[in-house]
């Protein structure tokens, strides 16, 4: 901690705004297995310092992985180098605010990656390959892996904080692939989030193994879906992608002061049902995206962006939170060291309402419910929503009929969310890393309840 | 001196392993960041990773780390062969590569300013690269040059002793007018091969497009021509399905056709790890096997896979030199990752069909110019893409633009009905690729 405080004295005598410095580490194991055989055990160690620096509204970063106090200079001066040429001429000042505090961070894990054999961590990988193998000769593939990533943070800033924490992330999935007669289908799971081995202890390998060993089976016989404007009830994945994709990209507010973004000057307005609360929350336990505190030093916090259909905020980083006068939230995020620091999301999701799931299927005459987004991308400009689901069911009479296979979503976010007439109480969260502009990916988590809504299928 | 070269000695020379491979990267990246038609910030950042594989009695191990003196490669190489003592065996694993008589040259791949250029000429090529696009109300929104200059060595047990330095130029730009965005990407090994005022034009006339774009209704099945730079995204099954860890996962539709017809006589496609200025040319692959040029598919027959050595050990065959650990756009956490089969770079050669051509031969179509993102299931193939930003073509002209509009079809169906090919190529990441021309595809309006 020393060499980073140290960093931001040296700092101080160069005539900067502002100037902050943070240390990574970051060690992750990874294991793949194949066909009950293993295929990588491989593990890192990637340590580097970030020194960022701002003069005159213009920023420089700069980063090393060596650590004698003489690269550390260098890099320190390349930083202010960068922001100095960068700001020659300009009057524009950005007074930086934020929370202020010294604070040491454990992450909350019950068992700890570092604490369980690679022994355990592969006998469970090998497992959950023989459940899924085991289910039908028709798999032709089952691919199983295991990550853990621990990241150990130091900052300090010229505002006066210093921060040390850590954080702990722990992932299991698999995907089964299966063949007949020349068509291959596939299905796959993970599980994910800030904790520990627990998170596998918790899981019912044999259920989990099976239901998606199940799933890429009765694919091969799942008929070919509708198309058009339907009544679509999309899963807590697809809700997901609404959420994250759409609605979440367009609130970052870096979107918003450069007036890229759709809900640009959004406040106050009506933008879906009533039904529809939206949060962006990085401090909910355990979850995929939550944080101590950003890549900045402000603590991780609770962002309503819709409520009862209400747009009521943005996302925002120490920058963008200065440029706007409002306060920061805790989302100014960076890959990595090298990486720079932007608003990014943490947990973003719908809140979820008074339907059951059984519920809002008995009151569907006809629709199709939609399960496992395959992803989607985002349009802070345009507002487009597009996703691919894996698969779905056709919904008669209140009862779900026809397994289908793959097909697509897409419609405008807004015109969607204000159709929405059904939130259910079931409610997921589901982990993964996000690229804005196609890189710089953090890990997150999207989700949501179960969403009734009017959406275009078409691709089946 | 810390040098790649010095840290996989090293290294090589502490390991006990029964066979041991190093991989040690030195690199420089800086970052162009352009928000709201200004460039905002620079980042400077450099790295020295190292990976060390290691095998004992056929338990593979793989450890990586950041690099600053002889203790942390010491630690690499301790952690490497610790992991290897604990792993299962791998009864899959052959050997590593044995080292093979690199010889020849690549052109065009390094570009010896690139990092140490001045912030004043850089700003001068962005501002260039902005004035050119921002008239008609089009405003640059946000944009990325990156400069990345890299060395690298790869060495093993066996005798493999490979270094090689490159350079990465890659640019991103959007800009927005109302509610239409346009997109521009360049890929390059050289900055001066870059044109910024070109790339400026062509971002102001997309933009333009996108927002003159009017929502698709209805549903139509008709001809499509897709641009180079969303055809890249699309044709990727090609080189997912003749990778040889798709293969021998059972993951491929084209398992066992080699020497059958995947796609009509008119397509071509080669890899080629020594192409001049390609952005993974280099003598030999990130395993040390020389690279090679071989064609993926010839007049439409499948006529080989890629492999790297696991790969290649499984299947019997040699490695084909399309082992990778670099990124196209990127190098960072090269060092990580224990070796990826892949294309080095693809090449689609070009038809004889002008751009006009390809459109005047058209009753009925669309030119497609920006999918949301052009991502295909590579096991099915199928996909359903949303379209941006498309002109639907009418009795051989260009009509009106159009958007918010589904494209769906099957890409392993669509390579057998194409109709036809562009006469110049393209840079899109590490494929050289030109228009092409599909018929029926169905268009559905959002």
């Amino acid at each position: 901690m020393d060499v980073i405080s140290d960093i931001i004295e040296y700092l101080l005598t160069k005539d900067v705004d502002f100037c902050d410095a943070r240390l990574e580490e970051r060690k992750q194991l990874n294991i793949t297995v194949v066909n009950d055989e293993i295929r990588a055990i491989s593990s890192s160690e990637n340590r580097g310092i970030s020194i960022r620096v701002l003069v005159n509204g213009a920023w420089g970063y700069a980063s090393t992985t060596k650590d004698t106090w003489e690269e550390i200079k260098r890099t320190a001066d390349m930083a202010v180098k960068m922001a100095k040429a960068l700001s020659e001429g300009s009057s524009k000042k950005i007074e930086i605010h934020g929370v202020v505090s010294t604070e040491e961070a454990k992450p909350r894990v019950l068992m700890h990656p570092w604490d369980i054999s690679i022994e355990e961590k592969l006998d469970t990988l090998f497992t959950l390959n023989r459940i899924e193998r085991s289910y039908d000769n028709r798999i032709v593939n089952v691919t199983s892996r295991y990550a853990e990533r621990i990241d150990h943070f130091e900052l300090a800033n010229s505002l006066g904080s210093v921060l040390v924490w850590d954080e702990v992330r722990t992932r299991i999935g698999s995907i089964v692939v299966v063949a007949e007669a020349g068509r291959m289908q596939y299905s796959y799971f993970h599980k994910d989030g800030t904790v520990g081995f627990e998170l596998i202890k918790n899981l019912n390998l044999e259920e989990e193994g099976q239901k998606v060993a199940k799933e890429a089976v009765d694919l091969l016989s799942a008929k070919k879906p509708p198309a058009g404007q339907l009544t679509v009830i999309a899963d807590p994945s697809v809700a997901g992608v609404l959420a994250h994709e759409v609605m979440g990209h367009a609130s970052e507010a870096d979107e918003i002061v450069k007036r890229r973004s759709f809900l640009t000057d959004a406040v106050g307005k009506v933008v879906g049902s009533e039904y529809i609360t939206m949060v962006d929350d990085g401090t909910i336990s355990g979850a995929h995206g939550s944080i101590p505190f950003d890549s900045e030093g402000t603590p991780a916090s609770r962002t309503v962006i819709i409520e009862k259909g209400v747009y009521k905020g943005y996302m925002h980083s120490l920058e963008t939170a200065a440029i706007m006068d409002t306060e920061p939230t805790g989302n100014g995020r960076a890959q990595d060291f090298n990486r720079r620091i932007f608003v990014r999301m943490t947990n973003t999701f719908f809140e979820p309402g008074d339907w059951s799931f059984e519920e809002i299927i008995e009151d569907t005459k006809d629709g199709l419910l939609a399960l496992k987004s395959l992803g989607g991308m985002e349009d802070p400009v345009g507002g487009g929503f597009q996703t691919t689901v894996l698969m779905g069911y056709i919904i008669r009479d209140g009862e779900l009929k026809d397994f289908v296979r793959e097909f697509t979503l897409s419609g405008k976010a807004l015109e969607i969310l204000k159709t929405v007439d059904a939130v259910s109480k079931e409610f997921e969260l589901h982990g993964g890393y996000c690229g804005k502009g196609e890189e710089d990916w953090v890990p997150v988590s999207t989700g949501g309840p179960y969403l009734r809504a009017k959406i275009l299928v078409g691709g089946g | 001196m810390i040098t790649p070269h010095n840290v996989c000695e090293k290294a090589i020379k502490l390991s006990t392993a029964d066979q041991s491979e190093a991989f040690c990267i030195d690199a420089k990246m800086r970052n162009i960041y352009v928000e709201n038609g200004e460039i905002k910030l620079i980042t400077d950042n450099s790295w020295l990773g190292l990976g060390v594989k290691s095998i004992i009695d056929n338990r593979i191990g793989y450890y990586s780390a950041t690099v600053k003196d002889e203790e942390d490669t010491e630690n690499v190489v301790k952690n490497s062969i610790k992991i290897a003592k604990i792993s299962p065996k791998d009864p899959k694993f052959k050997s590593l590569p044995h080292p093979r008589s690199v010889s020849g040259s690549v052109q065009d791949v390094y570009d010896e300013e690139l990092v140490n250029i001045e912030v004043e000429e850089i700003r001068e090529r962005i501002s260039t690269l902005i004035n050119s696009a921002q008239t008609n109300d089009v405003r640059v929104m946000t944009g990325l040059l990156r400069l990345i200059k890299f060395n690298f060595t790869v060495m093993n047990s066996l005798g493999v002793d490979f270094s090689h330095r490159g350079t990465i130029v890659y640019l991103h730009f959007t800009a927005k007018r109302g509610k239409g965005e346009g997109v521009v990407k360049r890929f390059s090994t050289k900055l001066n091969q870059i044109d910024f005022q070109d790339a400026g034009e062509e971002l102001r006339e997309k933009t333009l497009s996108a927002s003159e774009a009017e929502a698709f209704r209805g549903k139509e099945e008709l001809e499509v021509i897709v641009e180079p730079m969303e055809l890249q995204g699309l044709l990727n099954v090609i080189t997912t399905a003749s990778n040889g860890e798709y293969i021998n996962r059972k993951m491929s539709p084209w398992i066992g056709k080699l020497g059958e017809r995947v796609a009509t006589e008119a397509l071509t496609v080669i890899d080629d790890g020594r192409i001049s200025g390609g952005l993974r040319s280099a003598l030999a692959d990130d395993e040390g096997v020389p690279t090679t040029r071989k064609f993926i598919i010839e007049k439409g027959i499948l006529k080989s896979y890629l492999f790297d050595s696991y790969n290649a050990g499984i299947f019997g065959t040699e490695s084909t030199g399309n082992g990778f650990r670099r990124g196209i756009t990127s190098v960072e956490e090269s060092h990580v990752r224990p070796v990826n089969c892949t294309a080095s770079n693809v090449i689609i050669l070009p038809g004889n069909k002008s751009f006009d051509t390809l459109i005047e031969e058209i009753d009925k179509g669309v030119l497609i110019r920006k999918f949301a993102y052009p991502q295909v299931d590579p096991i099915s193939g199928n996909f359903g893409l949303e379209i941006r930003n498309a002109v639907l073509i009418k009795d051989g002209s260009l009509d009106r633009p159009i958007k918010h509009a589904l494209l769906t079809g099957n890409m392993y169906m669509a390579l057998t009905r194409i109709t036809g090919i562009g006469d110049k190529l393209y840079n899109v990441e590490n494929f050289r690729l030109p228009y092409m021309r599909f018929m029926r595809l169905q268009l559905v309006g959002m």
